[in-house]
């Protein structure tokens, strides 16, 4: 039967615009892909959570040599993103040169049907430019 | 129960196994070989120099591959095993683990000959590359990282070091300049191993630092190579090691660390805990430390990868793993010399056969057997091998028998 925490409901949440994670009752560890079981302690009382678009880049690198299916992007910028509650995802820096990219730069999640994943990381000035680091990359 | 126990420079150690013999195909473009040929090449030159042995006691055969989408081709044991007149009695069993394949199948080995239900074992690995463009290859290697997150947002495996090169430069000032000295070192190394892939290229800094970027802050010169190949070796119960080679190997330690298949998703970039563990395991299940390594072979697909193992494997304190390129401590004549085969860099990475590969190269120079690229006074070596971003490592430590 369906755990409820998979990752088609993750996916579902994208599509719906919502940035949905997983967050532990007992460690308080958010966390994504989904899992029914918590990575970090092993509990099994886990809920889906909303947390704020807004991340920090945590690292960035700019692909030349594309994966398949993605010729029509190259070269574009890969950023590794850190959300509220440590939660980390990676994904395209849409509109930004690999010069604007920064460790600690601001970032927001964009859903978007044109993206492979359901959705970029924008870069928006408005967001108050760069973040200290909360924790080591 | 009678345990044996030697004593390696101070150094309290039990064989686990014992290599009597290896044999590595030339690594390379082998153009018209397949995967199950280029095994057979490197079975013949291992099988060749012990006459004494007899390929009819050999019990099983543990073979890393990472993919049979290469050659459209899964089922492989028994193929190998066919192809070098095994077939029939021999346990066959393929290991898949990426790039730490044949890695992984090294400890299956070691672990049979030290169950006692086994003599000796055959431990291979292979991977036939060359013949696919460099598209495919990129996306057949793309299938060991995070299909929910990583593959369908373009993540190569170059990209996926260069976000580990972003956070470790960021982080402790590691320069394109340090990780170009990784690249130089192994292709000097190369250069005197004419099994390596880029055996006769010569590779200088300025090369390395104005090659074409892949996927930004790594350029080509920074990424190890697509290459076909082949290594294997044969595993002895110790005290049946000295019966058939007077060139023996044995293996005191090993383990193996994993982490999330996913790079984005583990606490640093700038370590992989998978090899922390691993070597944690292995030191102490061989009684050894760090400083006790005389030579390493460690997983170098990327120039930071191994500024990055030096780290993680306890050869410098974590940061400092560029300014050890620097130094020189890690070049032949340095104080713990890595990768003296070439390494993935340039002596080729066809990844199913990585592991075991080197192996070989840490079997040869314990033995003296390693010509032109030759270390003075090792006893005790260790590699290290990973599979994709990390999500698996394998580290065994040997000493000269």
């Amino acid at each position: 039967m369906d755990s409820g925490f998979t990752f088609e409901d993750f996916r579902g949440f994208i599509a719906q615009g919502k940035f949905m994670v997983v967050k532990c009752g007992d460690c308080n560890h958010m966390f994504i892909p989904p899992k029914p079981i918590c990575p970090y302690c092993g509990s099994r009382k886990l809920s889906w959570v909303e947390i704020s678009r807004v991340g920090r880049v945590v690292s960035y690198t700019e692909v030349h040599v594309p994966l398949r299916g993605f010729e029509g992007f190259a070269p574009y910028i890969v950023a590794i993103v850190e959300f509220e509650g440590g939660v980390k995802l990676p994904g395209i820096v849409k509109g930004a040169k690999i010069g604007d990219l920064k460790i600690g730069l601001n970032v927001l999640l964009e859903f978007s049907r044109d993206s492979p994943s359901g959705y970029f990381f924008i870069i928006t000035p408005a967001l108050g430019g760069v973040s200290e680091s909360s924790g080591q990359p | 129960m009678c345990i044996h126990v030697y004593v390696f420079q101070g150094v309290l150690s039990k064989p686990l196994a014992s290599i009597i013999s290896v044999g590595i195909s030339k690594f390379g473009k082998r153009v018209g070989l397949s995967a199950r040929e280029l095994f057979q090449e490197a079975f013949m030159e291992c099988i060749n120099s012990i006459p004494k042995f007899s390929p009819d006691m050999i019990g099983a055969l543990f073979v890393g591959q990472m993919s049979g989408m290469f050659e459209h081709q899964e089922h492989n044991a028994p193929i190998y095993l066919e192809w070098c007149g095994l077939g029939g009695v021999v346990d066959g069993v393929r290991v898949e683990a990426a790039c730490a394949s044949s890695g992984v199948a090294l400890k299956l080995g070691v672990m049979a000959i030290a169950s006692g239900l086994y003599d000796f074992v055959l431990v291979g690995g292979v991977e036939k590359m060359t013949h696919l463009d460099t598209v495919s290859v990129t996306d057949i290697l793309a299938t060991a990282s995070d299909s929910f997150l990583e593959q369908v947002n373009g993540l190569t495996f170059p990209a996926l070091y260069a976000l580990m090169a972003t956070a470790h430069m960021n982080r402790y000032g590691t320069t394109v300049e340090q990780m170009g000295l990784v690249a130089v070192k192994n292709h000097s190394n190369a250069n005197l191993n004419p099994k390596a892939h880029m055996y006769g290229v010569e590779v200088d800094l300025d090369r390395v630092l104005g090659s074409r970027v892949i996927a930004w802050p790594l350029k080509l010169y920074d990424c190890s190579l697509i290459s076909d190949g082949a290594a294997c070796l044969i595993l002895a119960k110790p005290d049946l090691a000295y019966r058939y080679s007077d060139d023996v190997v044995h293996i005191v330690g090993f383990g193996q660390g994993h982490d999330s298949i996913g790079l984005y998703a583990r606490d640093s970039l700038t370590s992989l805990r998978a090899t922390r563990i691993a070597a944690g395991k292995a030191y102490d299940m061989a009684g050894v430390k760090p400083s006790d390594i005389d030579i390493a072979e460690v997983h170098d697909c990327f120039t930071i990868a191994e500024i990055i193992a030096y780290e993680d494997l306890g050869f410098c304190e974590p940061g400092e793993g560029g300014r050890l390129v620097e130094r020189g401590e890690t070049f032949r004549d340095g104080s713990i010399p890595v990768n003296t085969s070439g390494g993935l860099k340039a002596k080729g990475h066809p990844v199913g056969a990585t592991g075991v590969a080197q192996a070989c190269e840490i079997y040869l120079q314990l033995t003296g057997r390693a010509g032109a690229r030759q270390v003075q006074d090792v006893k005790v070596g260790l590699t290290h091998n990973v599979g994709g971003s990390g999500a698996t490592a394998v580290v065994h430590i040997y000493v000269r028998g």
